[in-house]
Order: structure tokens, then C-alpha cells, then sequence
């Protein structure tokens, strides 16, 4: 989790929800599209502060940027497996979010792949909480929407 | 520190966008189940970009279609990007026309189409052939195909056909000269081409070629008649070529090929080895310049380089063989006195030669003591051939 301090004077600061400045090279902060449009907008001197990323996350996406970039294609693969390995569940949600919200858009295109491996064939309860989905139907409703797509329930046994 | 802070986003803040790419990678059952999550979630796969549709992932042919049918009613179409449809339409023709005018949009991307043996023409919507936006058509159907009038593929970089009776010459002409502008990556794999005298595939901008034509038994298709159509391979942009077959058709590449490095000749045709080695060697010379790494099976490799068989050797050698060749792979090897006899030849040929692999067939039993002694023994041999690249290594497998 070590902080990447880029030596180039035109690297850019970011400071993290809970107080960590990272700076990162402009290559880097490209790729987040949030931090690009924010760049625009800022004087370059200034530190951008991210109210929505913790450092964990953070560094996470930098690690992911930087090893990708820095690999063949085989091995770039590899490294992708590794490092979606490595995440918890928590984790894995958490750096949904973050990506989502910076729009990195490599890691949105790796990470559906990821997510959607992890919720298949999970009850509607699992998804409900992994998503943090509220359910606002009404048990009739609810009934209802079954019985409408009962042709999409064949062969499954539901919780 | 893990945690996403109280000040921080929640998961049910991910944009919609983000959550249906994750819905759309979900088997598509799986994906219309996710309606009974909430009254927000009971809409959001009906607008997935990506629609996937198989027989083999259902129980039964009318569930199946039934499942489709279901589907087609409450899904937002216009927003597919990607289609895919796997199923033997068989007799329900008129259906499946239905469902892919329903389906192909004007701004479809990509469109994968596994029909097996419709019994009656389809009709392709105009947006599959005339399509500024389409990039990648993958199409395998036993049945000729019906060019419309007019055809532009603008965009389509990846063309895949797979047991495509072509309908005749000139259609087939405009098709492979005309209508793919941007074309990069080509595969017919065991197409029909009995209706087509000669034609001439010509995509300026095409890099990967691949043809594939083993005759079926199963088949009463009468696709290889003796004379077979005369096909012409144009492309100057062209580096990476693969044939395998039973030449059943008549290939050749035209002189202004000169950029392919990659090469791949998988062929046999029983009792005919001149003709063979004709096949061969017309290919390899029209790609000889440039050519660095060559993958070929011992068929092939026998008709051209072997005295013994074909009276008829004098041809000159293609001269990648002194200039660029620097890997040759060799399959389905056996061990006879013939093919020891081309090794030999190539050795002393293949100047710049690093690296000569040599696949033993798997249906013959070198595992046997008596057969490994045996491998010992070709190994030895093979490495007592006078050799023109010196520092060239053997790999026998």
C-alpha cells in the first residue's frame, strides 16, 4: 500500500476520504476519467481531494494501472487473475464502487467479468445483499413478477 | 480501512450502466431472474446491451423457443449491441425471421449466428448487410446464403462463415470484392462454393486469413466436384495465412500478398501426392518472400519436397527457405523413409533455420520400449543430415 511518489514535477496529488495523499503520474490519472475531467478544472498545483475513495481502493486502482501497462499480453492476463484473486468479497464491492465512481474504464470492463463469475447461481437473498438492494415489492407483487417469469425458473430450485 | 467510509458511496450507488454489464454476463436465464430483486432491478436486464441466446442451455426445443418468445415481448431491442443466437432452426425458418427482425438494430455491433440446416431460406436484415456500425458477423448455416441487392459492411473488421453455400458467381464476386471495406480477419470454414465458378477475394485491408474445407462423409452434398472453383486471394496487407483441407477448391494468392510471415498448410488428399505438393508449393511461392515461421503436416510436406513421389520437383524451392524461414513444424510424422528423405532435404536447404519441430502421429506407439528406442533412433539420424543453418535445434514430440 505503499504511497507511489512520481518524481516528474507535473505528477498530480490526490487525497483520499481518509487524509492520504497519492501522487501519480499524469499516464496514471488519465486513465481515471473523474480525475481527468477534474484536472481540467483545478489549478494543476492544487491537491484533488477524492470524498468517495478511501486509500485502499486508491492504491488498489494505481497497482492495477501500473501492472497492466507494464506486461506482455499473456502476461497481463496473469497478472489480472492475481489480482482479482487476491480481493475479499468486501473488498471486491468496495473497489466496484471506487472504479465506478472514478471511471477507470479498464478495470469496467474487467471487473462485471469478476463480479458476475461471483453472483451466479446465488439465491436472491445473496444478491439482494451484495447489491444493497432494498425490496420494495409487496409480498403480492413479488408473487407476481415470479409467476410472470416462471418461464425463466425452469429447473431451478428456489430458495 | 478496508471500509468504504460513512461519508463514502454505497454499492446501490454503482451507475445502472455498470450493474446491466454485470447482468449482462449472467446466462441469460439467470439474468431475467434478477426482475424479482426489486422494482428498479425488474427492469434493468430488459435493457442489457448483450443478448445471448442458446438451445443447448435449455431443456427442450419448445421451451426454448417459447423462452424467446417470452423474452422478445418485454426486452428493450433497440439497445443490443451484441447478439448472439445458437439453434438448429430447422423447420421453424418463418420464426426465426421474426426474431432476428426483431432483433438486429441500426446499431448492432456484433452478431454470432449458429443455425445448423434451416430447411427454407432466411432473410437477413437489411441491418446485418448494410451496417455502418457492425464489427464482427460470425454466421454457420447449412444453406445458401441470399445476398440482397445491396451489401455494405462499413465497419466489419471479423467475418466468419461456417458451412455457407454460396449462391452464384457474381453475387459471390461483389460480396468478397465490394462489401467489406474494412475486413481484418477472414475464416470460411468448410463453406459451399459448387455455385461459384472463379472469384476473387479482395479486402485491401484484410490480415488473417483462414480456409478450412475437409470433405464430410456424412454428407451427400456433392461439394467436391473435381474442377472446384478457382479462388483468388488478394490482399496486400495480409500476415497470417492458414489453409487446411482436402483441396477441394483451387487456392491461389496473388503476387501482391508479400507481407504474410505466418503461415499454416494443413493437407491431405489421398493418393495424390503430386498434386499435392502442386497445392503446397503454388502457396508457399506466392508467399515465399517474407514467410518466418511455417506450420505444416507431413502430407503436404511430402508431395512437395519429395523426389521419390512426384517426377515433377524441378520447381525452385520457394526462397524464404535461404532468407527468412526460422521455424518449421512438422505433424502427423511417422517415421517412414520418405518423409526422413524431405527432413534431409529441408535441413540442407533452410539456411536461417532455428528451430525444425517434428510431431509424431498420436495414433502411432512410440511408448512402447521397443518404440522409444525407435524415436532414439530417427533423432539420431535426423541429426546426422548435413544441416545449412548450423546452429538450427531439433525438436522431436
Amino acid at each position: 500500500m505503499a504511497e507511489k511518489a512520481s518524481e516528474s514535477s507535473n505528477s498530480i496529488s490526490l487525497n483520499t476520504v481518509d487524509g492520504k495523499i497519492f501522487k501519480v503520474s499524469p499516464t496514471i490519472a488519465n486513465q481515471m476519467q473523474t480525475i481527468q475531467s477534474l484536472i481540467k478544472a483545478y489549478d494543476s498545483s492544487r491537491v484533488i481531494s477524492l470524498p468517495h475513495v478511501n486509500a485502499f481502493h486508491l492504491s488498489k486502482i494505481i497497482e492495477y494501472l501500473e501492472g497492466k501497462s507494464a506486461t506482455t499480453v499473456s502476461a497481463v492476463k496473469e497478472f489480472e487473475a492475481q489480482f482479482m484473486k487476491d480481493l475479499s468479497l468486501k473488498q471486491l464491492k468496495g473497489l466496484l464502487i471506487a472504479v465506478g465512481y472514478l471511471k477507470v474504464n479498464e478495470l469496467l470492463e474487467l471487473m462485471p467479468k469478476t463480479v458476475a463469475k461471483l453472483i451466479e447461481n446465488k439465491s436472491v437473498e445473496f444478491l439482494r445483499k451484495f447489491f444493497g438492494i432494498v425490496n420494495d415489492f409487496t409480498p403480492s407483487e413479488e408473487a407476481k413478477i415470479r409467476e410472470e417469469i416462471a418461464w425463466a425458473f425452469d429447473g431451478v430450485d428456489e430458495d | 480501512m478496508e471500509e468504504q467510509s460513512k461519508r463514502g458511496l454505497r454499492i446501490s450507488d454503482l451507475n445502472d450502466y455498470i450493474v446491466q454489464d454485470i447482468i449482462s454476463i449472467l446466462p441469460i436465464k439467470e439474468a431475467v431472474r434478477t426482475s424479482v430483486l426489486s422494482k428498479k432491478w425488474e427492469h434493468l436486464w430488459k435493457s442489457i446491451s448483450k443478448l445471448d441466446l442458446d438451445e443447448e442451455a435449455h431443456e427442450n426445443r419448445e421451451q426454448f423457443k417459447d423462452f424467446i418468445e417470452n423474452i422478445l415481448l418485454v426486452f428493450n431491442t433497440s439497445g443490443i449491441r451484441k447478439f448472439s443466437l445458437s439453434f438448429q432452426v430447422g423447420e421453424d425458418v418463418a420464426q426465426v425471421n421474426k426474431w432476428l427482425s426483431r432483433v438486429v438494430n441500426p446499431n448492432i455491433e456484433e452478431v454470432t449466428l449458429d443455425l445448423g440446416k434451416p430447411e427454407q431460406q432466411l432473410f437477413f436484415h437489411e441491418h446485418i448487410f448494410i451496417s455502418r456500425t457492425l464489427t464482427k458477423l460470425k454466421l454457420s448455416m447449412h444453406h445458401v446464403i441470399e445476398f440482397p441487392s445491396s451489401i455494405q459492411f462499413r465497419s466489419l473488421k471479423i467475418l466468419s462463415m461456417e458451412h455457407v453455400i454460396f449462391p452464384d458467381t457474381s453475387s459471390t464476386q461483389f460480396f468478397f470484392s465490394s462489401s467489406c471495406p474494412s475486413l481484418e480477419e477472414l475464416t470460411l470454414a468448410n463453406c459451399n462454393w459448387i455455385n461459384v465458378i472463379e472469384v476473387i477475394i479482395s479486402c485491401p485491408l484484410l490480415q488473417k486469413l483462414v480456409i478450412e474445407e475437409w470433405e464430410d462423409n456424412d454428407e451427400d452434398d456433392e461439394n467436391n466436384d473435381p474442377g472446384g472453383c478457382k479462388i483468388v486471394i488478394n490482399g496486400t496487407n495480409i500476415t497470417s495465412f492458414s489453409y487446411g483441407g482436402n483441396l477441394i477448391n483451387d487456392y491461389s494468392l496473388s503476387h501482391s500478398t508479400s507481407s504474410v510471415t505466418d503461415v499454416c498448410i494443413m493437407v491431405y488428399r489421398e493418393g495424390d501426392n503430386w498434386e499435392t505438393g502442386y497445392f503446397v508449393l503454388k502457396l508457399l511461392t506466392a508467399l515465399a518472400n517474407t514467410v518466418e515461421k511455417l506450420k505444416i503436416s507431413d502430407y503436404a510436406f511430402e508431395g512437395v519436397y519429395l523426389p521419390k513421389d512426384c517426377e515433377n520437383y524441378i520447381f525452385p524451392l520457394p526462397c524464404c527457405f535461404g532468407t527468412y524461414l526460422k521455424t518449421i513444424k512438422i505433424y502427423y510424422f511417422y517415421g517412414t523413409e520418405a518423409e526422413l528423405n524431405a527432413i534431409k532435404f529441408l535441413l540442407q536447404e533452410a539456411s536461417v533455420l532455428e528451430t525444425l519441430y517434428v510431431y509424431i502421429d498420436e495414433e502411432h506407439d512410440y511408448d512402447s520400449p521397443t518404440g522409444e528406442d525407435m524415436l532414439e533412433e530417427i533423432y539420431d539420424q535426423i541429426m546426422q543430415y548435413p544441416r545449412a543453418s548450423k546452429d538450427c535445434e531439433l525438436e522431436l514430440e
